[in-house]
């Protein structure tokens, strides 16, 4: 008896389950990076829900954002254990896209896009989308957004002022030192040189990396050659290291540069002279309203499109996801329509920000915080979608799409673009020189050990753990890359 | 006169090394408590100090931006922590103790399985699917509670203070009058043994209030999120960032500048071991001298 | 015979709930195990995947520190356990017989504080100390006496001294509770009893204390032996910054594994090392509780 009514129950249950499956509409799950779940997520799905139906999507989204600090390992554990979703946020740098793709976690979606998403393909444009595929298949739609980078100086303004410094003479590193020299001797309370761990002038090498950056191997900066190079190694690598011992030496760099890694708050106290840092345009703006110091940039290194930026942000498709091409609609509507895509970066109008008189150059209303802000104030534009349809804050450049599209415009896109290195085969020479670069790269990188006798050190270690296997390795995967895809240096 | 004094030179000593090991346990927290309510910009100028060079209570305004959040995580914390301690201390002490009898005669086998347990663990991902796919805690308050119930760390521990303080013929005596395994348990084995039973629950206590963990991996709801995972967040937020600033290129920056480090990663430890140190005076009651078994003996 | 069993069924109703859990949390996730010996590709779904034998083994010795690391995780351990048992008997037996009520319940509420700062916490205190251009020793001890500042965090030599006093500044309260309430266990008629026959202190630690809490003090050190091959990770990684150049006397197995496999995500080499680092301190347990059991069987933790 007991058991005939178990029976029915769950017949009941299935019955139930089955008849809402059809008649509600698709739920696709998104799972995004941020400052954890906004207060009023559920307002603004709501609104994003209501639209989707107007739009006759037969979709509602239900968005879940995790935290900066837990998202990789949760995203690890949702795909690990295999859970249903639909679309996730991946990079070269959280929920590790290139593994992901390797490993079958994400779906292939060569096709897909190019049949349910084409207008945000379009808009991408080909060379962008085909520098995010992996072994020439793609696993992720990316943002559209800058797509190049370049490094260079932020240099404190008042102190340029205040001791007329000149600054137009910088072109290359070592160019900056006699304005150091003058700080040292004058502001013994400021850093010459921001040097610490993770942001450091080491940048300015600025490799074209493969697989993981602290890894070292790759190509140098702009592709002259097709010659795989281990970073570390090369002479350009050492003479930088040289340069930083020697600013080290003069005190121009923080004596326990190697065991810090926030640089924030030394720029926040105007402890900082100069820096060297990602550059785009306006970021001088951008950081002295940030730090409360003005900032002027000196750009150094040239304009590239690299790996970093194919494959810094995108969306991906789960291979767990039930519907997939519902996931794919959604996604286009996101990257394609303002309203929607505004909706969910800024949230509702009135509610979460206003609209000023001020336009931006391409005649959209400028927007600023509104009454509730705090409730939903995701600020990650870069991640979601596109920029160029994004409503701009009144405190930026009216004109940033344009300056966008014109530092885009200016980007040399390397040859490297779109190939993967594959460390499967060599993956236990890779975590060993992984150690090796943690034991030694820090202190090299700032400035703090020096490089006659630690760098040979560190060579020597590295080519016992395995550094020439694995150069051989990459530089068969990518002459055989370069040859499957015609390209000729 | 000299006797005494004879006697109380060591007492002295011990008091003096004593009052040494307080002072090294105390001047950390009198650092923390004083970095908490620094100035940030100070720090970096002067360096660090227990007295504030420039005092600021802006790290613990920016933690309590929500108030109401950080109430409710308060309260979720006592609850899971009072209910799990009572819960999971019982539930352990009743498993340690047939282990501490050698009449069991399935000692050999559970003992077996504890250290196999204590030893051996399958890995968070399995964990994490059996959590997810087979229980269904996932977002729920039984997900604070549940995972922790049992240690096998604990089970040894409480095993060995029920085999020292227990003597064998008190149970005998009771079985002759008729007892039950049950009610000798409750009215005479939990009584012997409460210095034991006190350090467990304490180390519970602990357990239950520490643990982000759970947080970090089993939950995603807000209303879920318990006292230490509301403080851990903010400071695993800006670890990642600082770590992946050139990674997330000008985005990053933005966020990070908004983020208060040092002197709220101190505010954040001062406000999440707060209430929890009064737990150990409480615990502390039950670290009394031993009955005198020899009066129960008969 | 009958009685017996009666009462073996009692015991075992008593343990259901803890085992529930227990199988549950702890013994079903074990499956997992088989993780360590997959190439995982979720195209095949977990169970699916190639089977690998120990190649994700490997990655443990290919590096030229493998030996470094492997005596760093155990040497560090085995000073942790002889010290901490040391320090934390000490401080129980001290306060055992402390007349002053007051002072007693202040020393061991305050020596139980370190326990609750986490290793993050301690880190940024250890660099409020030992930086060179913040640091309180530095600043306020070395410059004002003119001497030459010590840059801490590049000298190697120091490390293990600073490493294994942090360790036991905070575990050192929490350890002498287990002790303490041993001893508050002990029935007080032996201690009075030796004490008016005219026994001194230290013969009644030797000879009634310390024998009648052998039995914690045993199981304590054989699970802390069961945990050789693993290491604190917040101790060697958050405390000493990260620093490569303190590697040489710092890298531990965790701090390894950390390292190399962080960003990585390769869920079957994360497993290998779990289950190196397990089988490791199993086969070391049963060693070490063959010999105690060979001993006093009634001490043997199983």
């Amino acid at each position: 008896m007991k058991r005939v009514k178990t029976l029915l129950s769950v017949l009941a249950f299935c019955l139930v389950s089955a008849v809402s499956a059809v008649a509600a509409p698709y739920e696709v799950v998104w799972y995004v990076i941020g400052n954890g779940t906004p207060p009023d997520i559920a307002a603004v799905q709501d609104a994003a829900n209501k639209y989707l139906a107007e739009k006759n999507l037969d979709a509602t989204l239900k968005l879940v954002t995790f935290d900066w600090g837990t998202y990789d390992g949760k995203m690890q554990q949702i795909i690990a254990s295999q859970q249903p979703f639909d679309i996730s946020f991946t990079a070269s740098w959280t929920n590790n896209f290139r593994l992901n793709a390797q490993r079958g976690a994400f779906l292939d979606i060569t096709k897909l896009s190019r049949e349910y998403a084409p207008k945000t393909m379009a808009a991408l444009g080909e060379s962008f989308v085909s520098g995010s595929a992996i072994a020439g298949k793609n696993y992720a739609i990316p943002a559209n957004k800058e797509k190049a980078h370049n490094w260079g100086f932020l240099i404190r303004k008042d102190l340029v002022d205040k001791y007329k410094l000149d600054i137009s003479k910088i072109k290359k590193f070592e160019d900056i030192e006699p304005l150091l020299k003058v700080i040292k001797a004058n502001e013994p309370e400021v850093y010459p040189l921001e040097s610490v761990v993770g942001e450091n002038p080491a940048r300015l090498l600025d490799p074209d990396l493969f697989a993981d950056d602290n890894l070292g191997i790759g190509l140098l900066n702009t592709n002259k050659s097709g010659k795989v190079i281990f970073m570390p190694a090369t002479a350009e690598a050492k003479a930088l290291y040289t340069t930083m011992n020697k600013f080290f030496k003069a005190g121009y760099i923080r004596k326990d540069a190697a065991a810090v890694t926030d640089y924030n708050a030394d720029e926040k106290a105007g402890k900082v002279f100069a820096a060297i840092k990602s550059l785009k345009p306006g970021k001088d703006a951008e950081v002295s309203m940030a730090t409360g110091y003005p900032w002027v940039q000196v750009d150094i290194t040239p304009v590239v499109m690299t790996n970093r930026e194919t494959i810094g942000s995108l969306q991906a498709i789960s291979r767990t996801s039930k519907n997939p091409q519902k996931a794919m609609q959604v996604l286009e509507l996101f990257n394609t329509d303002p309203y929607f895509n505004n909706l969910i970066n800024w949230g509702i109008e009135g509610k979460h920000y206003v609209k000023t008189d001020k336009m931006d150059a391409t005649g959209a209303a400028m927007i600023k915080a509104g009454p509730d802000k705090d409730k939903y104030n995701v600020g990650t534009p870069w991640m979601f979608g596109n920029t160029f349809i994004n409503y701009l804050d009144v405190s930026e450049n009216p004109k940033k799409a344009q300056m966008f599209l014109d530092y885009n415009a200016k980007a040399l896109p390397l040859k490297s673009l779109g190939f993967d290195f594959d460390i499967s085969k060599v993956k236990n020479e890779v975590t060993a020189i992984k150690n090796v670069w943690a034991e030694f790269m820090g202190g090299l990188e700032t400035g703090s050990t020096d490089p006659a006798t630690e760098l040979p050190k560190a060579l020597t270690k590295f080519k016992a753990s395995g550094l020439d296997k694995v150069l051989a390795e990459a530089q068969k995967q990518y002459d055989a890359w370069l040859a499957a895809n015609k390209i000729k240096y | 006169m000299s006797t005494s004094k004879r006697i109380d030179l060591p007492t002295v000593a011990k008091h003096a090394a004593f009052l040494l090991i307080c002072f090294l346990c105390l001047y950390p927290l009198a650092l923390v408590l004083g970095i908490s309510f620094s100035d940030e910009l100070e720090i970096a100028k002067t360096g660090f100090s227990a007295i504030p060079a420039k005092f600021s209570t802006k790290a613990y305004e920016f933690l309590f931006t929500s108030a109401d959040t950080v109430i409710r995580a308060y309260a979720l914390t006592i609850f899971v922590t009072v209910v799990g301690t009572a819960v999971s201390t019982l539930i352990i002490a009743m498993f340690a103790y047939p282990l501490s009898r050698k009449d069991f005669r399935q000692r050999k086998f559970f003992n077996g399985t504890i250290i196999l347990t204590m030893l051996f663990s399958g890995g968070l991902i399995p964990w994490f699917m059996v959590c997810v796919n087979v229980l269904h805690i996932n977002d729920t308050i039984f997900a604070l509670i549940l995972p922790y119930l049992m240690s096998p760390w604990y089970v040894v521990i409480m095993r060995t203070f029920f085999k020292s303080s227990i003597p064998d013929s008190i149970i005998e005596s009771a079985k002759m009058d008729g007892a039950g395994e049950l009610r000798i348990f409750f009215s005479i084995v939990i009584h012997l043994a409460a210095p034991g039973m006190a350090t467990i629950a304490l180390f519970t206590t602990i357990t239950y209030w520490n643990d982000y963990w759970i947080n970090m991996t089993l939950v995603n709801d807000p209303m879920l999120y318990n006292l230490q995972f509301l403080m851990m967040r903010v400071q695993m937020n800006i670890q990642y960032l600082s770590a992946n600033a050139a990674n997330l290129g000008a985005a990053s920056a933005e966020i990070v500048r908004n983020l208060p480090s040092r002197s709220a990663q101190m505010a954040m430890t001062i406000i999440t071991i707060g209430p929890i140190v009064l737990a150990y005076p409480f615990f502390q009651r039950f670290f009394v001298k031993g009955i005198t078994i020899g009066s129960l003996k008969e | 015979m009958s009685l017996k069993s009666k009462a073996n069924w009692g015991l075992l109703v008593m343990m259901l709930p803890g085992f529930i859990a227990l199988f549950v949390f702890s013994i079903l996730p074990m499956f997992g195990v088989f993780i360590a010996f997959k190439n995982i590709d979720y195209e095949k779904g977990i169970f699916g995947s190639d089977w690998v034998g120990l190649d994700n083994f490997q990655f443990f010795v290919a590096t030229p520190d493998a030996l470094v690391i492997t005596f760093n995780t155990i040497a560090y351990n085995l000073v942790f356990i002889v010290l901490g048992t040391a320090a934390a008997l000490a401080v129980a037996l001290g306060l055992e017989n402390l007349k002053a009520k007051k002072a007693t319940r202040f020393y061991q509420a305050v020596m139980f504080l370190p326990y609750f700062l986490s290793w993050v916490v301690v880190s940024n205190l250890v660099f409020a100390l030992l930086s060179v251009d913040q640091g309180v020793f530095n600043r306020q001890i070395v410059q004002p006496l003119g001497g030459e500042e010590i840059y801490w965090y590049n000298r190697p030599e120091f490390w293990p001294y600073i490493l294994t006093f942090a360790n036991l500044w905070k575990y050192v309260g929490y350890t002498s509770v287990i002790y303490l309430a041993a001893m508050m266990s002990i029935d007080p008629g032996y201690i009075e009893a030796a004490s008016l026959e005219g026994a001194t202190r230290a013969q009644i630690v030797r000879r009634i204390i310390l024998p009648l809490i052998s039995n914690v003090i045993i199981i304590l050190v054989l699970l802390q032996i069961g945990k050789i091959f693993f290491s604190d990770f917040g101790l060697f990684y958050n405390v000493t910054m990260n620093m490569g150049s303190l590697f040489p006397t710092t890298q531990t197995i965790d701090t390894y594994v950390y390292r190399t496999l962080m960003n990585m995500g390769d869920l079957g080499m994360s497993s290998a090392a779990g289950l190196y680092q397990s089988v490791v301190g199993f086969v070391i347990v049963v060693l070490a509780n063959l010999v105690v059991k060979k001993i006093d069987p009634d001490k043997s933790l199983f």
